[in-house]
């Protein structure tokens, strides 16, 4: 009769879901949301695109343009781990909420301004 | 009375991944049945050959949703056995934390579905209710609910602070208390017990004979555990497997329970004893292995033992054979449907606790495997072993 | 001729198929309600079994080449049929369209036919599961009929018959049996055997979709309001209406609690509780009514 006392306790209490979107979810640190780019200290030494387990990267040294595509990106992070400047230039932020109607709005290219 | 064929089909609101067993049933007793498997095929193994050795360990965490950890790392495991490394002691102490936690939240699972087979949706609830305390202790310690890839060649990627053991130490002070209520529902409730006592036996002469591995053959009374080896941490940990005796469906559920709380002693005992220390040896992002070396490496997933071959072709693998637990298992199917009736044929299944998604890299159901290789079995326990007795 | 209107009140309004069909789906929103604040969660709201009846008016009929076209397309109307003549039956004080002598009986016969031409829809599928489900559907029915028929007749014999409200007070295990009898008939906990979703994707229903299942959905809610409604006249007493709503809540809070805490049983298990557990406790009651003790 375990699983009837519990069952009646619980009716009286707050259900666990989270309502979601009025409640948001707390965010740990450390978290590998969506891949940004500083463009101020990175060097173009294209380790990130060569180490990309998915080859989600692409580095244009000429035009100076990065372009990662969220769509194949797998959030491991390694192009955080291999990015030899200080600060790194590639960084997990904090962005989880990435859906899109349309493939076409994941390749996200950024432009370093001369 | 005719017989018929109930296609426990690919598509079936009972399986989680799909499968498809043929039931050749009279009435409501199985007669018989057939496993056909593929319908998972990835094509995991080719992709590891085109991959750089640091590259393939993202890749053979995706093999499992589940298990994805273990599959990391066995597979980092037989690197640094071909480069003769031995990883600093902290790093192994955070590969078991990160580990055993991941089994807890397996076997949660896999008693939930069990849960929900036969028709208990409550319990089936509440367990995943409190798998989400697991999952946040995960995310809290690397970054993601699944799929966490904290092992490196060579260590692992994130340390662990005391505001991260606070949060993980409050995970399971909860847990503790909850086991013990699954434990007394699963000794008392007579419902429950009803549909699992007895249910699907396996008797240790049988399970001798057709060797299943993890939670299904300790339960039938054989104590056979990899962790006994005492690879990575556990040889610091003093660890002895849980072993059951009742063989059925109840004894594996019971078996999965005790593992779990056993899980939270260990996570305690590596947190009190973990040394300060490196995390990771610095290695180059382009490994070079000689071309030709080849190693055999185990680890003790949740479901059971994992075996990854390895041989080397330079900077990349030429060959990665992953023989996982559920693939083992499947043997003690056809075997266990014999004579039950339909409504056992799901439970029995589900206390398999079958991952589908790990198992289907083969489409051929090969059981003599081990005849048609090359080397001998001398060779693989060398391979195994390295330099240590067992 | 005159029609006397309020006859037609009663047959149409109350208690008669608009009450049938609104009270029974929402008696099943709020079962579902309940059951999943019991499990932690917060579940659909109350409405949601008419969203499903609409949204299921709006689908397409598909049928295989198996089915046979005939029976599939009957089935569903007979079942939903004979539910109505029983809707019209049922004994509730000052309002019943239909009364006469032996009606409880006709009550009987017609809820058993609406299950069997439920079991003979599956059987038309051509679906192996189906064929399953049906079978049993077809051995739950024989099953539990048995200790249902027995607690009414006692009630009936120590009411001679008549039909008014009557509370069993003296007879507990009559009203043991025609409760568990309940369980079987909606397919509850512990008895939701015919519709095993784990074992037989859907029961007898596996291979209909669209209009055919949104009449055997209305099927299943007169069915609610029928058994609860039974159950609260003739076993607890209700003349009044406020008493009624009480004893119909009630019932509905003890199935839902049956529905939250029990395990499936087999279908040989289920047979043999109703036989060798369940209806000689209830023949205890008939002989004791019987004999007027």
């Amino acid at each position: 009769m375990n699983l009837l006392t519990e069952a009646i306790k619980r009716l009286f209490s707050r259900p666990s879901t989270r309502r979601y979107p009025k409640q948001k979810p707390r965010i740990p640190e450390g978290f590998r949301g969506r891949i940004c780019w500083n463009k101020d200290t990175c060097i173009f030494c294209m380790s990130c695109a060569i180490n990309c387990p998915v080859n989600a990267i692409t580095i244009d040294k000429e035009k100076k343009t990065w372009s990662i595509d969220i769509g194949k990106c797998i959030f491991c992070g390694r192009c955080h781990d291999v990015c030899p400047t200080k600060p790194k230039s590639v960084y997990n932020s904090e962005m989880y909420e990435l859906s899109e109607y349309d493939k076409e709005k994941f390749k996200l290219m950024f432009k370093k301004e001369q | 009375m005719h017989d018929y064929i109930l296609p426990f089909g690919p598509q079936h609101p009972a399986l989680i991944e799909p499968v498809h067993i043929k039931l050749k049933v009279e009435g409501e007793t199985v007669l018989g049945s057939e496993l056909i498997l593929g319908y998972n095929h990835k094509g995991i193994e080719k992709a590891f050959e085109n991959r750089w050795w640091q590259k393939g360990v993202y890749l053979s965490e995706r093999v499992c949703g589940i298990c994805g950890h273990y599959h990391t790392t066995c597979y980092c495991n037989g690197i640094e056995k071909m480069m003769g490394l031995e990883i600093p002691e902290r790093a192994q102490y955070i590969r078991v934390i990160i580990g055993e936690l991941e089994r807890i939240h397996s076997h949660m699972l896999a008693v939930g579905i069990v849960a929900w087979e036969i028709g208990l949706d409550t319990l089936f609830h509440y367990l995943f209710r409190d798998r989400e305390l697991v999952m946040d202790a995960h995310e809290f310690l690397t970054g993601n609910r699944v799929h966490f890839v904290m092992n490196v060649v060579g260590g692992v990627r994130r340390d662990i602070n005391l505001l991260k053991v606070g949060e993980v130490e409050y995970a399971l002070h909860k847990l503790d208390e909850r086991f013990d209520y699954y434990l007394r529902i699963f000794k008392n409730d007579a419902s429950v017990k009803n549909r699992t006592k007895n249910v699907g036996y396996l008797s240790k002469q049988k399970a001798k004979e057709l060797s299943p591995v993890g939670p299904t053959v300790r339960a039938s009374g054989i104590d056979y555990d990899v962790r006994e080896t005492g690879y990575l941490a556990y040889k610091y940990l003093n660890f002895r497997p849980v072993v059951g005796h009742g063989g059925d469906v109840l004894e594996r559920c019971v078996v999965r329970l005790k593992e779990c709380k056993q899980s939270i002693e260990l996570i305690r005992k590596a947190f009190d004893k973990m040394p300060e220390g490196e995390i990771a040896i610095k290695l180059p992002h382009i490994i070079n292995i000689k071309e030709g070396k080849e190693t055999v490496s185990r680890v003790e997933a949740p479901r059971g033992e994992l075996i990854y071959y390895i041989k080397s072709a330079g900077d990349k693998p030429s060959r990665v054979k992953i023989r996982t637990p559920t693939y083992q298992n499947f043997h003690v199917l056809d075997e266990l449907l014999k004579g039950v009736s339909i409504p056992d044929v799901p439970v029995i299944i589900a206390s398999l606790d079958p991952c589908f998604s790990c198992t289907d890299r083969m489409t051929i159901v090969d059981v003599k495997k081990k005849e048609e290789k090359v080397i001998t079995k001398h060779d693989i326990l060398h391979m195994r072993d390295g330099e240590h007795e067992h | 001729m005159n029609i006397d209107i309020s006859l037609l009140f009663y047959i149409l309004i109350f208690p008669g198929f608009l009450t049938a069909f609104i009270i029974g789906f929402l008696y099943m929103g709020i079962m579902r309600k309940i059951a999943a604040r019991m499990q932690h969660r917060i579940g659909p709201p109350i409405w949601q079994p008419f969203f499903d009846f609409f949204k299921l008016m709006s689908k397409e009929n598909i049928t295989t080449k198996e089915t046979v076209g005939l029976l599939a397309t009957f089935c569903p109307i007979i079942s939903f049929a004979a539910m109505l003549t029983v809707v019209m039956l049922l004994p509730i004080p000052g309002y019943t369209p239909l009364s006469f002598e032996g009606s409880l009986f006709v009550l009987i016969y017609f809820l058993i036919m609406s299950s069997v031409f439920f079991a003979i829809a599956g059987f038309a599928a051509g679906n192996p599961f189906a064929s399953v489900g049906s079978i049993r559907e077809l051995s739950q029915l024989f099953a539990y009929e048995f200790p249902f028929i027995i607690a009414l007749v006692t009630i009936g014999v120590a009411n001679a018959f008549s039909l008014t409200p009557y509370i069993a007070v003296n007879f507990p295990f009559a009203l043991f049996a025609f409760f568990t009898s309940i369980l079987g008939k909606l397919s509850l906990p512990p008895f939701h055997i015919p519709e095993a979703e784990q074992e037989i994707v859907a029961g007898p229903l596996t291979e209909y979709s669209g209009p055919r299942v949104a009449m055997f959905e209305l099927v299943k809610a007169a069915s609610y309001w029928v058994l609860i409604s039974l159950g609260a006249v003739l076993f607890l007493g209700a003349n009044n209406i406020s008493m009624f709503v009480l004893a119909s809540l009630s019932i509905l809070i003890l199935l839902i609690i049956f529905r939250v805490v029990f395990a499936r049983l087999t279908i040989s298990q289920a047979f043999r509780i109703y036989w060798f557990i369940i209806a000689p406790l209830a023949l205890i009651d008939l002989i004791r009514a019987l004999l007027g003790w």
